[in-house]
Protein backbone atom coordinates (compact mmCIF):
# COMPACT_ATOMS: atom_id res chain seq x y z
CA UNK A 1 0.00 0.00 0.00
CA UNK A 2 1.15 3.49 -0.40
CA UNK A 3 2.35 5.44 2.08
CA UNK A 4 0.17 8.34 3.30
CA UNK A 5 1.35 11.31 4.57
CA UNK A 6 0.07 13.82 7.28
CA UNK A 7 1.31 17.86 6.92
CA UNK A 8 0.53 20.67 9.77
CA UNK A 9 1.19 23.93 8.53
CA UNK A 10 1.20 27.03 11.60
CA UNK A 11 2.14 30.12 12.15
CA UNK A 12 5.88 29.60 13.74
CA UNK A 13 6.66 26.71 15.61
CA UNK A 14 3.61 26.29 16.83
CA UNK A 15 2.93 22.94 14.49
CA UNK A 16 6.24 21.26 15.83
CA UNK A 17 5.61 21.78 19.28
CA UNK A 18 2.30 20.07 18.89
CA UNK A 19 3.89 17.30 17.29
CA UNK A 20 6.37 16.46 20.02
CA UNK A 21 2.82 17.22 22.74
CA UNK A 22 1.22 14.47 20.84
CA UNK A 23 4.15 12.36 20.54
CA UNK A 24 3.93 12.31 24.51
CA UNK A 25 0.69 10.57 24.48
CA UNK A 26 1.13 8.09 21.54
CA UNK A 27 4.55 8.10 21.07
CA UNK A 28 6.68 8.52 17.87
CA UNK A 29 4.84 9.39 14.97
CA UNK A 30 5.49 8.75 11.60
CA UNK A 31 5.32 10.64 8.10
CA UNK A 32 4.15 13.71 9.64
CA UNK A 33 5.56 16.75 8.21
CA UNK A 34 5.54 20.23 9.75
CA UNK A 35 6.06 23.82 7.69
CA UNK A 36 6.36 26.60 10.29
CA UNK A 37 6.27 30.09 8.93
CA UNK A 38 8.70 32.17 10.17
CA UNK A 39 8.55 36.10 10.52
CA UNK A 40 10.71 36.86 7.90
CA UNK A 41 9.46 34.37 5.22
CA UNK A 42 6.80 35.30 2.52
CA UNK A 43 4.31 33.06 1.34
CA UNK A 44 6.41 32.25 -1.71
CA UNK A 45 9.73 31.03 0.38
CA UNK A 46 6.92 28.88 2.39
CA UNK A 47 5.31 27.70 -0.90
CA UNK A 48 9.00 26.35 -1.88
CA UNK A 49 9.46 24.77 0.93
CA UNK A 50 6.32 22.78 1.09
CA UNK A 51 6.38 21.98 -2.41
CA UNK A 52 9.83 20.12 -2.29
CA UNK A 53 8.12 17.69 0.41
CA UNK A 54 5.22 17.60 -1.83
CA UNK A 55 6.35 16.70 -5.36
CA UNK A 56 6.86 13.09 -3.56
CA UNK A 57 3.79 12.65 -1.94
CA UNK A 58 0.44 10.99 -3.23
CA UNK A 59 -1.67 13.66 -4.07
CA UNK A 60 -4.70 14.05 -1.62
CA UNK A 61 -2.62 14.25 1.29
CA UNK A 62 -4.44 16.16 4.01
CA UNK A 63 -2.72 19.05 5.22
CA UNK A 64 -3.73 20.73 8.68
CA UNK A 65 -3.23 24.51 9.38
CA UNK A 66 -3.60 26.72 12.29
CA UNK A 67 -6.10 30.04 11.42
CA UNK A 68 -8.77 29.90 8.19
CA UNK A 69 -7.29 32.75 5.63
CA UNK A 70 -4.22 33.10 7.11
CA UNK A 71 -0.72 32.64 5.35
CA UNK A 72 -0.29 28.60 5.76
CA UNK A 73 -4.27 28.12 5.16
CA UNK A 74 -3.54 30.76 2.29
CA UNK A 75 -0.35 29.03 0.93
CA UNK A 76 -1.84 25.10 1.17
CA UNK A 77 -4.93 26.27 -0.60
CA UNK A 78 -2.89 27.33 -3.40
CA UNK A 79 -1.32 24.08 -3.40
CA UNK A 80 -4.55 22.11 -3.84
CA UNK A 81 -4.59 23.30 -7.44
CA UNK A 82 -1.46 21.26 -8.24
CA UNK A 83 -1.78 18.39 -5.35
CA UNK A 84 -5.33 18.43 -4.96
CA UNK A 85 -4.48 18.30 -0.98
CA UNK A 86 -6.86 18.72 1.37
CA UNK A 87 -6.93 21.54 3.78
CA UNK A 88 -8.74 21.86 7.76
CA UNK A 89 -8.14 24.45 9.25
CA UNK A 90 -8.27 24.51 13.62
CA UNK A 91 -5.43 22.16 14.17
CA UNK A 92 -5.47 20.92 17.52
CA UNK A 93 -3.91 18.24 19.72
CA UNK A 94 -6.87 16.20 19.54
CA UNK A 95 -7.62 16.70 16.04
CA UNK A 96 -4.28 15.54 15.36
CA UNK A 97 -4.47 12.81 17.36
CA UNK A 98 -7.86 11.36 15.84
CA UNK A 99 -6.76 12.01 12.17
CA UNK A 100 -2.99 10.04 13.49
CA UNK A 101 -4.61 6.88 14.75
CA UNK A 102 -7.10 6.63 11.70
CA UNK A 103 -4.82 7.49 8.74
CA UNK A 104 -4.33 4.33 7.34
CA UNK A 105 -8.44 3.57 7.85
CA UNK A 106 -9.41 5.85 6.62
CA UNK A 107 -9.39 7.68 2.74
CA UNK A 108 -8.68 11.12 2.56
CA UNK A 109 -12.04 12.09 2.01
CA UNK A 110 -12.95 10.27 5.51
CA UNK A 111 -9.94 12.25 7.18
CA UNK A 112 -10.98 15.46 6.44
CA UNK A 113 -14.57 15.28 7.84
CA UNK A 114 -13.06 13.03 10.96
CA UNK A 115 -10.50 16.64 11.40
CA UNK A 116 -12.96 18.97 11.04
CA UNK A 117 -15.85 17.00 13.40
CA UNK A 118 -12.99 16.05 15.98
CA UNK A 119 -12.00 19.77 16.02
CA UNK A 120 -15.43 20.47 16.82
CA UNK A 121 -16.15 18.36 19.10
CA UNK A 122 -12.44 19.39 20.84
CA UNK A 123 -14.01 22.54 22.26
CA UNK A 124 -16.04 21.99 25.75
CA UNK A 125 -16.81 24.03 28.65
CA UNK A 126 -15.48 21.51 31.20
CA UNK A 127 -16.79 22.94 34.20
CA UNK A 128 -20.63 23.27 33.02
CA UNK A 129 -20.37 19.67 31.61
CA UNK A 130 -19.08 18.34 35.34
CA UNK A 131 -22.01 20.58 36.62
CA UNK A 132 -24.54 19.29 33.95
CA UNK A 133 -23.65 15.30 34.54
CA UNK A 134 -26.24 13.12 36.52
CA UNK B 1 -15.70 59.30 -6.34
CA UNK B 2 -14.63 56.20 -4.36
CA UNK B 3 -12.51 57.24 -0.98
CA UNK B 4 -9.85 55.49 -0.14
CA UNK B 5 -9.89 54.94 3.86
CA UNK B 6 -6.39 53.14 4.03
CA UNK B 7 -3.14 52.45 1.92
CA UNK B 8 -0.95 49.63 3.58
CA UNK B 9 1.59 47.85 2.22
CA UNK B 10 1.81 44.12 3.61
CA UNK B 11 4.13 41.27 1.85
CA UNK B 12 1.49 39.08 3.23
CA UNK B 13 -1.73 40.63 1.69
CA UNK B 14 -4.81 39.30 3.49
CA UNK B 15 -4.34 37.26 6.15
CA UNK B 16 -6.52 36.37 8.73
CA UNK B 17 -6.75 38.57 11.66
CA UNK B 18 -4.43 41.06 10.97
CA UNK B 19 -6.45 42.70 8.00
CA UNK B 20 -9.56 41.73 9.44
CA UNK B 21 -8.39 43.72 12.38
CA UNK B 22 -7.24 46.91 10.04
CA UNK B 23 -10.34 46.80 8.24
CA UNK B 24 -12.23 47.28 11.74
CA UNK B 25 -10.41 50.14 12.19
CA UNK B 26 -12.03 51.27 9.38
CA UNK B 27 -15.37 51.62 7.49
CA UNK B 28 -13.31 50.22 4.46
CA UNK B 29 -16.10 48.38 2.40
CA UNK B 30 -13.96 46.97 -0.55
CA UNK B 31 -10.34 45.80 0.19
CA UNK B 32 -8.69 46.51 -3.16
CA UNK B 33 -5.12 44.81 -3.92
CA UNK B 34 -3.24 46.46 -6.34
CA UNK B 35 -0.34 43.75 -7.49
CA UNK B 36 0.55 42.80 -11.44
CA UNK B 37 1.32 39.35 -10.74
CA UNK B 38 -1.59 38.77 -8.60
CA UNK B 39 -4.30 40.34 -10.57
CA UNK B 40 -3.35 37.93 -13.73
CA UNK B 41 -3.37 34.86 -11.38
CA UNK B 42 -7.13 34.37 -10.91
CA UNK B 43 -6.62 31.29 -8.90
CA UNK B 44 -4.79 32.77 -6.14
CA UNK B 45 -7.00 35.79 -6.37
CA UNK B 46 -10.09 33.61 -5.73
CA UNK B 47 -7.78 32.29 -2.17
CA UNK B 48 -7.45 35.97 -1.28
CA UNK B 49 -11.37 36.63 -2.17
CA UNK B 50 -12.34 33.57 0.57
CA UNK B 51 -9.68 34.91 3.23
CA UNK B 52 -11.24 38.37 3.29
CA UNK B 53 -13.16 39.08 6.07
CA UNK B 54 -17.32 38.19 5.68
CA UNK B 55 -19.08 40.75 3.65
CA UNK B 56 -16.13 42.38 2.07
CA UNK B 57 -15.27 42.36 -1.44
CA UNK B 58 -11.94 41.80 -2.68
CA UNK B 59 -10.65 43.36 -6.12
CA UNK B 60 -7.15 42.44 -7.41
CA UNK B 61 -6.29 44.66 -10.01
CA UNK B 62 -2.83 45.29 -11.78
CA UNK B 63 -0.97 48.99 -11.43
CA UNK B 64 -2.02 50.10 -14.92
CA UNK B 65 -5.91 48.40 -14.42
CA UNK B 66 -5.72 50.71 -10.81
CA UNK B 67 -4.91 53.63 -11.93
CA UNK B 68 -7.19 53.65 -15.19
CA UNK B 69 -10.38 53.22 -13.08
CA UNK B 70 -9.33 56.08 -10.50
CA UNK B 71 -8.70 58.43 -12.83
CA UNK B 72 -11.67 57.42 -14.53
CA UNK B 73 -13.93 57.42 -11.26
CA UNK B 74 -14.26 53.21 -11.67
CA UNK B 75 -14.39 52.63 -8.16
CA UNK B 76 -17.25 54.80 -7.83
CA UNK B 77 -18.08 55.17 -4.67
CA UNK B 78 -16.19 52.35 -2.88
CA UNK B 79 -14.61 53.13 0.51
CA UNK B 80 -11.77 51.44 -0.45
CA UNK B 81 -8.98 49.30 1.65
CA UNK B 82 -5.62 49.16 -0.61
CA UNK B 83 -3.57 46.54 -0.45
CA UNK B 84 0.26 46.56 -2.49
CA UNK B 85 2.75 43.69 -1.56
CA UNK B 86 6.05 46.13 -1.88
CA UNK B 87 6.72 49.23 -2.00
CA UNK B 88 8.03 49.30 -6.09
CA UNK B 89 4.16 49.06 -6.70
CA UNK B 90 2.91 52.18 -4.81
CA UNK B 91 5.32 54.50 -6.03
CA UNK B 92 4.34 52.89 -9.50
CA UNK B 93 0.96 53.36 -8.89
CA UNK B 94 1.28 57.14 -7.76
CA UNK B 95 3.53 57.88 -10.71
CA UNK B 96 0.29 56.75 -13.26
CA UNK B 97 -2.23 59.05 -11.11
CA UNK B 98 -3.11 56.82 -7.72
CA UNK B 99 -4.46 58.64 -5.24
CA UNK B 100 -1.71 58.62 -2.18
CA UNK B 101 -2.00 60.83 0.51
CA UNK B 102 -1.04 58.23 3.41
CA UNK B 103 1.32 55.01 2.95
CA UNK B 104 1.13 52.62 5.80
CA UNK B 105 4.08 49.93 5.60
CA UNK B 106 3.09 47.08 7.53
CA UNK B 107 5.21 44.52 6.81
CA UNK B 108 8.06 43.97 3.84
CA UNK B 109 9.61 40.69 3.98
CA UNK B 110 12.83 39.64 4.19
CA UNK B 111 15.89 39.06 1.49
CA UNK B 112 19.47 40.50 0.47
CA UNK B 113 19.85 44.00 1.08
CA UNK B 114 17.25 44.51 3.80
CA UNK B 115 17.45 45.91 6.91
CA UNK B 116 15.08 45.75 9.69
CA UNK B 117 14.36 49.37 10.64
CA UNK B 118 11.04 49.35 12.99
CA UNK B 119 10.33 46.03 15.04
CA UNK B 120 9.57 43.08 12.06
CA UNK B 121 9.44 45.56 9.50
CA UNK B 122 12.63 45.71 6.92
CA UNK B 123 13.44 48.00 3.84
CA UNK B 124 15.74 48.15 1.18
CA UNK B 125 17.75 51.10 -0.45
CA UNK B 126 14.96 51.28 -3.13
CA UNK B 127 12.42 51.26 -0.47
CA UNK B 128 13.82 54.01 1.49
CA UNK B 129 14.47 55.99 -1.93
CA UNK B 130 11.07 55.63 -3.28
CA UNK B 131 9.32 56.52 0.08
CA UNK B 132 11.64 59.29 0.24
CA UNK B 133 10.55 60.81 -2.82
CA UNK B 134 6.63 60.55 -1.74
CA UNK B 135 7.62 62.03 1.59
CA UNK B 136 9.33 64.83 -0.14
CA UNK B 137 6.02 65.24 -2.11
CA UNK B 138 3.78 65.80 0.74
CA UNK B 139 2.77 62.10 1.39
CA UNK B 140 2.45 61.03 4.87
CA UNK B 141 4.39 57.41 5.38
CA UNK B 142 4.23 55.96 8.49
CA UNK B 143 5.18 52.06 9.82
CA UNK B 144 2.25 50.46 11.74
CA UNK B 145 2.21 46.40 11.86
CA UNK B 146 -0.77 45.66 14.06
CA UNK B 147 -3.54 48.39 15.54
CA UNK B 148 -2.55 48.15 19.04
CA UNK B 149 1.34 48.36 18.51
CA UNK B 150 2.64 52.30 18.27
CA UNK B 151 3.51 53.36 14.53
CA UNK B 152 6.83 55.14 13.61
CA UNK B 153 7.06 57.89 11.09
CA UNK B 154 9.10 57.30 8.15
CA UNK B 155 11.03 60.84 8.90
CA UNK B 156 12.34 58.52 12.00
CA UNK B 157 13.72 55.86 9.84
CA UNK B 158 15.31 58.39 8.00
CA UNK B 159 17.17 60.00 10.31
CA UNK B 160 18.73 56.33 11.23
CA UNK B 161 20.72 56.37 8.05
CA UNK B 162 20.47 53.10 7.81
CA UNK B 163 21.84 53.53 3.88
Amino acid sequence: MENKYLIIGTHGKFGEELVKSAEMIIGKMNNVYVFSLLPHMSMQDYLIDIEKAMVNMPKETLCLVDLFGGTPSNTFAALSKKYNNHVVSGVNLAMLLEVYMNMSAMDSEQLCTCAVSTGKDSCLNVIEKFNNRI
Amino acid sequence: MAEIKLLRADFRLIHGQVITKWIRQTTANKILIIDDALANDEFMSSIYMMAAPPGIEVLTHTVDEACEKWLNNGYQNAKLFVLFKDVDSIYRAYKKGFEVKDVQIGGLGAGPGRKVVYGPITMDKNDIHQLKELSDNGVHVYLHQVPDDPSLEFSKVLAKNLF
